[in-house]
């Protein structure tokens, strides 16, 4: 097996599973958590593309970056929502 | 001379606005109205060269496959222009609500806001499905937050659910591109059109886009996080995510439809039946609801549902009326929205026993609500009318019986809760006391029905417009 195919399919394997745990676990914390796992596991299949040539394709690195960033964004707005969950005892009308 | 800037002077200017508008809650409104004037300008200059060719524009002068091109053609240009309008009067109603209620969300509101409609401005021009992901990315982020704007305990949690299922979308969606690209080198549609061969890998791709493209749209039965997240914004907020927010993601499967040439094959019937059971399964959980923020974003799922009959169904005329009823819902969902929004500020309830004889203090309300909700039931003379007669038209032209049995019931449903809610409104009780929502309230909400109805009438010649037949749509005619 090349190492292409081992990075692609621990990739792979790292999202599927990531998405399980998104569909099965029950707290939010936990979901988002596991989805950061799903997150990483697309990127490490992006970087499995990238390495296939010699210089690495620089577009695909470049859409890691960007993936990075938006999981960033979105961790950090889930985490907020989340400690305002636990921490506030409900507000005004909806 | 300025027209090839248009598509990415669209998204930038939104983009810039809602930057200028994080400095100053007191601006924000003047600056979301001169991003509004812009917006429409650049889209009445874009008219007349469209009609003869597509726009395209080349960021940074770099061509495809490396570079990243914008295209503005008259299906982009039909949903600009349907956003623009009906994030007009979402920004009216927003305006006059913010300062009747002083609300504290006021101060977020209108940066995410303009950066939700730089998001959808950019989705509808891009070409290029990273550039798509990115644009999927800053909608989604934007709704959520202006989902928990609310900052109610079921809207954090209606919003982190929201952002879970977003999130979950995304990361499908960009794996579908990373095979995409690794198989042909180009994230550009139109040369992955040409150059996408239905081999095993290129389908896992589709698939999981199609996937995270549903969950986006909100198509049954993924539709799991929209309910809650509609029903517990705030009244503006609302309106913006039930009528503008998840249309960007039916567009996109609308686009992959048409360049992965797929009418007939078995992804396109699977979104049909699913849609006919959003329109079944929504209508019904809007009839059983007690809450009427809940009864309108049910009828949002059931709505959704007749979009995605035309993957279904196929050919023109049935393209035209799923369209049409797209076009016709924005307008109509975020007038009903509007009008739930004033009955709950004159009644202080948001449940049907809560509203009872609301009727005497929100009148302008009630009778624009009327209006819109002719449309959302299918009720001539409305453009929702004229959007489902095409639908039925089509579906009986192809022998679809089981499609002709969903619309009408759907019909019947959407008909029955809606006129729930009317009904409640209009019990007498002589010795309620009621607040005044304030009459510019009431008048936007009356804008929004006098709107939903004049598709009615021009509803036709303009979905007639865009070039269905360059576009490859199956189906019988």
């Amino acid at each position: 097996m090349s190492l292409f195919w081992l990075f692609a399919l621990s990739g792979s394997g790292l999202f599927i599973l990531g998405l399980l745990a998104t569909a099965f676990r029950t707290r939010a914390l936990e979901k988002l958590i596991a989805l950061n796992i799903a997150g990483s596991g697309v990127f490490l299949f992006f970087v499995a593309l990238a390495g296939r040539s010699d210089p690495p394709d620089p577009v695909l690195q470049a859409m890691v970056l960007t993936g990075i960033v938006v999981s960033v964004a979105l961790t950090g707005l889930g985490a907020l929502l989340i400690r305002r969950q636990m921490t506030e005892g409900g507000g005004d009308d909806g | 001379m300025m027209v090839e800037h248009t598509p990415w002077l669209l998204t930038a200017v939104p983009l810039l606005m809602a930057a200028f508008a994080m400095l100053s809650a007191r601006l924000a409104p003047y600056l979301a109205s001169v991003s509004t004037l812009i917006c429409g300008t650049l889209l009445l200059q874009a008219l007349e060269p469209l009609s003869q060719e597509t726009i395209i524009h080349t960021l940074g002068g770099h061509a495809a496959p490396l570079g990243i091109e914008l295209y503005l053609d008259r299906l982009s240009w039909m949903m600009l222009a349907l956003t623009w309008l009906g994030g007009a009067l979402c920004s009216l109603y927003a305006f006059f609500w913010f300062r009747s209620t002083g609300h504290a969300g006021v101060a977020g509101f209108w940066p995410l806001w303009l950066g939700l409609i730089g998001g959808m401005n950019a989705l509808f021009v891009s070409g290029d499905l990273f550039n798509l992901y990115v644009a999927l990315e800053v909608i989604g982020i934007c709704a959520v937050s202006l989902a928990a704007l609310a900052q109610s305990r079921e809207a954090i949690r209606a919003a982190t659910n929201y952002l879970l299922a977003t999130y979950a979308a995304s990361l499908a969606y960009l794996f579908g591109v990373g095979i995409l690209y690794g198989l042909y080198g180009t994230m550009d549609w139109r040369l992955l059109a040409t150059l996408a061969q239905p081999e095993a890998p290129a389908l896992l791709a589709a698939g999981l886009m199609i996937a995270a493209l549903a969950i986006k749209a909100a198509l049954f039965p993924l539709h799991f996080w929209l309910p809650s997240a509609h029903a517990t914004a705030l009244p503006p907020v609302s309106a913006i995510l039930s009528a503008l927010a998840i249309k960007g993601a039916f567009y996109l499967l609308a686009r992959l439809y048409i360049q992965l040439e797929m009418p007939g094959s078995l992804p396109a019937l699977l979104l049909g039946y699913l849609g006919a059971a959003a329109i079944l399964y929504g209508g019904y959980q809007a009839l059983m609801a007690h809450n009427i923020k809940r009864i309108i974003a049910y009828s949002t799922v059931a709505q959704s549902g007749y979009f995605f009959l035309i993957f279904a169904i196929g050919g023109a005329m049935a393209w035209q009326g799923g369209f049409l009823q797209l076009y016709s819902h924005i307008i109509a969902k975020a007038t009903l929205f509007f009008a739930v929004g004033n009955l709950a500020l004159a009644a202080g309830s948001v449940t049907l026993e809560g509203i009872k004889g609301v009727a005497r203090a929100a009148p302008l309300t009630l009778f624009g609500a009327a209006m819109a909700a002719l449309s959302i039931a299918g009720l001539p003379p409305s453009g929702g009318f004229l959007a489902k007669w095409l639908l039925l038209q089509s579906a009986i032209e192809g022998g679809a019986w089981h499609f002709v049995a969903v619309l009408a019931i759907g019909g019947l449903l959407s008909a029955a809760y809606l006129f729930k809610i009317f009904r409640y409104a209009l019990i007498e009780q002589p010795e309620k006391r009621f607040n005044d929502p304030g009459v510019w309230l009431g008048w936007v909400v009356l804008l929004g029905g006098f709107i939903s109805l004049l598709f009615g009438f021009v509803g036709g010649q303009s979905v007639a417009w865009f070039d269905l037949s360059a576009l490859s749509l199956g189906g019988a005619s």
